[in-house]
């Protein structure tokens, strides 16, 4: 492997992308300096960390870090280590403390990282600053109550890193009456981490590898809309109403059954719903749902209704090349009918390896990994959608193309 | 509400007998993939959720809560409609407590490992363990779920998680 001379060639003029970026353990350890060192990655939402005192940990790449908010009610972030002999100063996923005592040998930290306490530190001699050995702070930034945090120190503000994507990444996760963390799902699979971001910019699939859906979308014209962005970001948009014809769908349950099953709600009509031509605007009440990824980590899907935005946040976490946590965030608004909470916390919505829609993503990520050690197909193709400009319809490939070509130049850097 | 302890010896543990072997069916009905018999085994009334342990101590969010209806979508996602293929799994439940009896009416706790194999590749790995809190009832002389609610130790969970607890 040459990667260190060849990052260039990774990504072919003609969309045709090296399936060595899945697989090679060399290009893994250079994604990890070049893009995980200098990008934003999200590690949270403001009501984990809702009072002073609260500090969730994290990780960036593989770095552990800690958030916190500290007595003066400000984020702060630093690496989850002691700067003594290097034992995460934090083990718990999330807490409230007034500092940070190394379990090791006792050196203490305060919310912001500076070291405030040494045991016997006579023995270190006079010439001893205990400010030398604070833990180095990150850049820690919130957007419309996503928290973000960068290694980089020269990284650009939030806003502007998110660029075109920041007014969508506004309109599909600020919610005036605040959201709320219902909880989490976490899980690992045997898989690069860019094969679980890249299915969020990739809308061609889901009729196919859901079968749960795909009978309803059998023969439809769907609208749907496909953007390249921007340094990496990606976005694709859906209208209001669905699309899908649900009766279908539910017949097929019933088939696979062989049983009668009684569906909620009234009867799904079969009117198909006319594709619309023209993309919604960020204010539009057309506009229904998005799904946007933001380099590198994050993929946000989200519903505008009555109650306003309600996203769910997804994260990937790399563990080596072919080993990948995800974490999932659901999310509700806060001041929601008790009826309405019950429904959302009774079915952590649409994520998961047991989910009807998310498990069977899970299973394609594990096969593209082994199928990507396959020597004599060494390219995969990212090509559909070729008229040029940043905008294709649904089953178009300007959002996948779009992640790759930030990753492209994060790695040619 | 009655504890167990509290009834006659032979009663007490003949109850125990038919609960135990009810949890047993149950495994059984899994391992071998009889979903429609699984089924079966709830009342028409019933609740069957799963929930990781790390959200029973935060908001108490289920991965999926779901009453009888929801249990057949789930049953016809097993039976295809999901594509990932199914797993041979080993049910092992132990633990079996009664917590109380109402007449016709029980409140068990037991604990469970799974393991499970993928079947193409032959391989075996350890899928979940936890506890579950059941509510049986007995309805002309047999015993069904009428409320089974799982929590799973593991909040780290494998990437096909879509095998019955």
């Amino acid at each position: 492997m040459v990667v260190a001379v060849r990052p260039s060639e990774l990504l072919h003029p003609d969309e045709r992308i090296e399936r060595e970026i899945y697989t090679d353990a060399e290009i893994y350890e250079l994604e990890q300096k070049r893009i995980f060192r200098r990008s934003w990655i999200f590690v949270g939402v403001e009501s984990e960390l809702a009072n002073p005192r609260d500090f969730i940990t994290s990780f960036v790449g593989e770095e552990p870090i800690i958030v916190t908010r500290n007595n003066r009610g400000e984020l702060r972030a630093f690496f989850n280590t002691c700067t003594h002999r290097a034992a995460m100063v934090a083990v718990e996923r999330h807490g409230s403390c007034p500092a940070f005592r190394c379990m090791y040998h006792g050196w203490t930290f305060d919310l912001d990282g500076h070291l405030t306490g040494v045991p016997y530190p006579e023995a270190y001699g006079d010439d001893f600053e205990r400010s030398d050995f604070d833990i180095p702070a990150l850049r820690i930034e919130s957007f419309a109550g996503l928290i973000f945090v960068s290694i980089n120190p020269l990284v650009d503000d939030i806003e502007e890193y998110l660029g075109e994507v920041a007014p969508w990444v506004k309109r599909f996760c600020q919610n005036d009456s605040g959201l709320e963390l219902l909880g989490k799902v976490r899980w690992r699979y045997p898989g690069n981490w860019k094969l679980w971001h890249e299915n969020f910019a990739d809308n061609y699939h889901p009729e196919f590898v859901h079968k749960t859906i795909g009978e309803g979308y059998r023969g439809v014209q769907v609208s749907g809309w496909n953007y390249q962005l921007d340094d990496g970001h990606g976005m694709l948009l859906f209208p209001t109403k669905s699309q899908r014809r649900v009766d279908r769908q539910q017949a097929q349950f019933v088939r696979a059954l062989g049983r009668e099953i009684k569906f909620p709600g009234p009867p799904p009509s079969n009117e198909v719903v006319p594709p619309q031509l023209i993309a919604p605007a960020v204010d539009s009440p057309e506009l229904g749902h998005g799904i946007i990824t933001v380099f590198p980590t994050l993929d946000i899907q989200s519903n505008l209704g009555p109650m306003g935005a309600s996203p769910i946040l997804q994260t990937v976490r790399p563990m080596g090349v072919d080993s990948t946590i995800v974490e999932a965030w659901s999310l509700g608004v806060k001041g929601m009918p008790p009826e309405v909470r019950r429904r959302r916390l009774d079915n952590a919505p649409g994520v998961g390896p047991a989910d009807f829609i998310s498990a069977d993503d899970n299973e394609a990520a594990v096969r593209c990994q082994v199928g990507a050690m396959a020597s004599g197909v060494p390219f995969s193709n990212m090509a559909r959608g070729r008229a040029p400009g940043k905008e294709g319809a649904k089953r178009d490939e300007y959002s996948l193309r779009s992640f790759y070509r930030g990753w492209h130049m994060y790695m040619a850097e | 509400m009655t504890s167990i302890t509290e009834l006659d010896p032979i009663q007490a543990m003949t109850i125990e007998r038919e609960i135990t072997q009810t949890l047993y069916r149950y495994a059984r009905a899994i391992d071998e993939q009889r979903v429609h018999d699984w089924l079966d085994m709830f009342t028409d009334d019933c609740r069957y959720g799963v929930m990781t342990y790390e959200n029973a101590q935060e908001q108490g969010m289920y991965l999926h809560r779901e009453d009888k209806e929801g249990m057949k979508l789930r049953a016809a996602h097993l039976l295809g409609v999901w594509q990932n293929p199914r797993g041979k799994t080993l049910h092992a439940f132990s633990n079996i407590e009664i917590d109380d009896i109402d007449g016709d009416r029980a409140t068990v706790r037991s604990n469970f490992i799974v393991y499970r194999t993928e079947i193409f590749t032959g391989e075996t790995r350890f899928h979940s363990c936890g506890s579950a809190k059941d509510v049986l009832v007995k309805q002309d002389g047999q015993w069904f779920f009428q409320d089974r609610d799982v929590t799973v130790d593991n909040s780290l969970l494998p990437p096909n998680f879509t095998e019955l607890l």
